[in-house]
């Protein structure tokens, strides 16, 4: 057997890509069932703010869990937490079939993840970490629970203890990690969360259309004019100074300054590299990305608290891999909205800053498949001079590599404006479905995300990587990182969040 | 004509191959060099279209999540030159 893509429709069942397609828009059809008044999707479970001390002098379940909507109020809180378990391990087991996984290895580590990520959840709503002295929907925790102090950092310790226990586990008890790999799938998972983000940008051009598009177009055109300027200069720097073969400089250029791992990969297909080239650079930038999702966000909402818009969208030029954006791009919108709210006691709505670094992204990845269409046809032209053999333009290598999930993602966000325009009696209905798919949904999906990224992300792999890991680092942090922002202060700056009332 | 073929890598050796064909190469143009000794010998004159389809098992497993795709190639051997 072999994997092949001939036909159009090839990988359809069968990829992660196309899977976190389908089992967005599943959610996502499952949310909008509310228009007809049936709740498809309040029985999941979300975490209350809770105290330890109250906890422990009274210990009941309801103070750790609820569901996400009343109509299933009576539901005992443990018996919500398994059926969510068994939802998700049931949607994604079939997905993982169709893949061609391991089934028993993917229940086993899919379980382990699911009760993992859900501690850290818990144990990340507990007051200390998360309530913030203000009031959020008609509550205060930081007085209800009568609090000397607090973290204050809302949902983004959650995000940090996750990734933190993920790397914990991915780094010193290899054993384990290894054990629970196999379902440990940060980009299906986010990939599958962006589609739901679908929503979230369908209810924000509704509440601030001209700002959601504005948005939209500035992420376009930043990711368009630094795709022209980082990939040229890096490749340059890498056959000038560091002797790389031009296949070895095209293939870590585009994995440093466009869009990590796809964009190697893509790219190492475009020119026919040998595909050592990107296996190698690949495990350079998933280790990186995790740098920069754990340095840059607490950097920018330092260096620029008034800026929230411009830091999202330059977490989106800056951090490679989408898993790694989104989640850098989360903790950012956790952290600028709880610290703005604390300083200001003004609420930022969430979700702008997180779109902001997703929307920038997505164009990234939209454009990985053009890129690579234009380096082919540079590649062959070239290599016509040498060889005695017509080598044609293949036009359909762009849509094997255009990230499918995108299509998803635009279908929802564009139903949404569909209904905004043509039916605006039923929005109201399909925002209760809808916020539940675009918030306990796609937050426990970021969550799983958080812990699978730390799993797999091994530090020890960057031994003996050499002059790659030189110049990977002297890219990104002295010129990508800099130039990123800048070119985000350009097409972003003046742009904030809307203010909740 | 047209003939399909899987292309894949091993030991740093492109391999392309199908039911009764398989050549390995240093580089994609020894693979086409070798492929076309064996068209001279089995097509003649003839001209031949090929489709190589790279085999995307060849990547570790945790590569698929962030690409499905490596490339495919189309070629002609125009056997008279």
């Amino acid at each position: 057997m072999s994997t092949t893509y001939k036909k159009w429709h090839n990988g359809m069942f069968t990829t992660e890509d196309w899977w976190s397609a389908w089992l967005g828009l599943f959610f996502f059809a499952l949310g909008l069932l509310s228009i007809w008044q049936i709740d498809a999707v309040g029985w999941i479970a979300k975490p209350k703010t809770w105290e330890f001390t109250n906890l422990i002098n009274d210990f009941s379940w309801s103070k750790l869990i609820k569901t996400s909507s009343t109509n299933y109020k009576d539901w005992h809180p443990l018996t919500t937490f398994f059926f969510t378990y068994f939802v998700f391990l049931s949607l994604t087991t079939i997905g993982a079939y169709f893949q061609g996984r391991n089934i028993k290895k993917w229940i086993f580590g899919f379980t382990v993840l699911f009760f993992l990520t859900w501690l850290v959840w818990i144990l990340g709503y507990e007051a200390h970490f998360s309530a913030i002295d203000a009031e959020i929907k008609g509550k205060n925790y930081y007085k209800i629970f009568d609090l000397s102090w607090s973290l204050q950092l809302g949902g983004g310790f959650s995000f940090m203890l996750a990734l933190t226990v993920g790397l914990i586990i991915g780094n010193f008890f290899k054993g384990f990690a290894n054990k629970i790999k196999e379902a440990a799938k940060p980009e299906w998972f986010i990939k599958t969360a962006i589609v739901l983000l679908g929503i979230k940008l369908g209810m924000m051009t509704m509440k601030a259309s001209s700002f959601t598009y504005e948005l939209a177009l500035a992420g376009a055109a930043a990711a368009f004019v630094a795709y022209l300027l980082f990939w040229p200069i890096i490749y340059y720097v890498g056959r000038r100074f560091f002797k790389l073969n031009r296949a070895a400089a095209a293939v870590l250029s585009s994995g440093i300054s466009i869009c990590g791992v796809s964009a190697s990969i893509a790219t190492a297909g475009a020119i026919k590299a040998k595909p050592i080239i990107p296996i190698a650079v690949s495990t350079l930038i998933v280790v990186f990305a995790m740098f920069e999702l754990v340095i840059l966000p607490p950097i920018f909402s330092n260096i620029a608290p008034n800026q929230p818009i411009v830091n999202g969208a330059a977490l989106g030029m800056t951090v490679k891999t989408d898993g790694a954006d989104a989640a850098a791009g989360a903790i950012l919108d956790e952290l600028m909205v709880s610290k703005h709210l604390k300083d200001t006691n003004e609420r930022w709505e969430e979700g702008w800053i997180l779109s902001a670094a997703i929307l920038t992204k997505i164009w990234i990845d939209v454009f990985i498949g053009i890129w690579s269409f234009v380096l082919a046809i540079i590649w062959i032209r070239n290599d016509k001079k040498k060889t005695k053999h017509k080598e044609k333009i293949i036009w359909s290598e762009i849509w094997f590599r255009f990230p499918k999930f995108v299509l998803a993602y635009m279908f929802v966000w564009f139903l949404y404006l569909a209904m905004m325009y043509f039916a605006p009696d039923i929005v109201s209905d399909a925002k209760i479905g809808g916020n539940i798919t675009q918030g306990t949904f796609r937050k426990f999906l970021f969550m799983l995300t958080f812990l699978s990224i730390g799993v797999i992300t091994d530090f020890s792999k960057l031994k003996g990587m050499g002059r790659l890991t030189l110049l990977y680092a002297l890219a990104l942090f002295g010129f990508i990182a800099p130039l990123g922002y800048l070119i985000a202060y350009i097409f972003h700056h003046g742009m904030m969040p809307p203010i909740l009332k | 004509m047209q003939v399909d073929f899987t292309l894949s890598f091993t030991d740093n050796q492109w391999i392309c191959y199908n039911d009764t064909i398989e050549v390995q190469g240093d580089s994609l143009d020894e693979i086409d060099e070798n492929l076309a000794m064996i068209f001279k010998s089995k097509y003649k004159n003839e001209p031949v279209n090929v489709t190589m389809l790279f085999d995307f098992d060849y990547f570790p497993q945790w590569h698929r999540q962030y690409m499905s795709h490596y490339f495919n190639r189309n070629l002609t051997f125009n056997l008279n030159s």
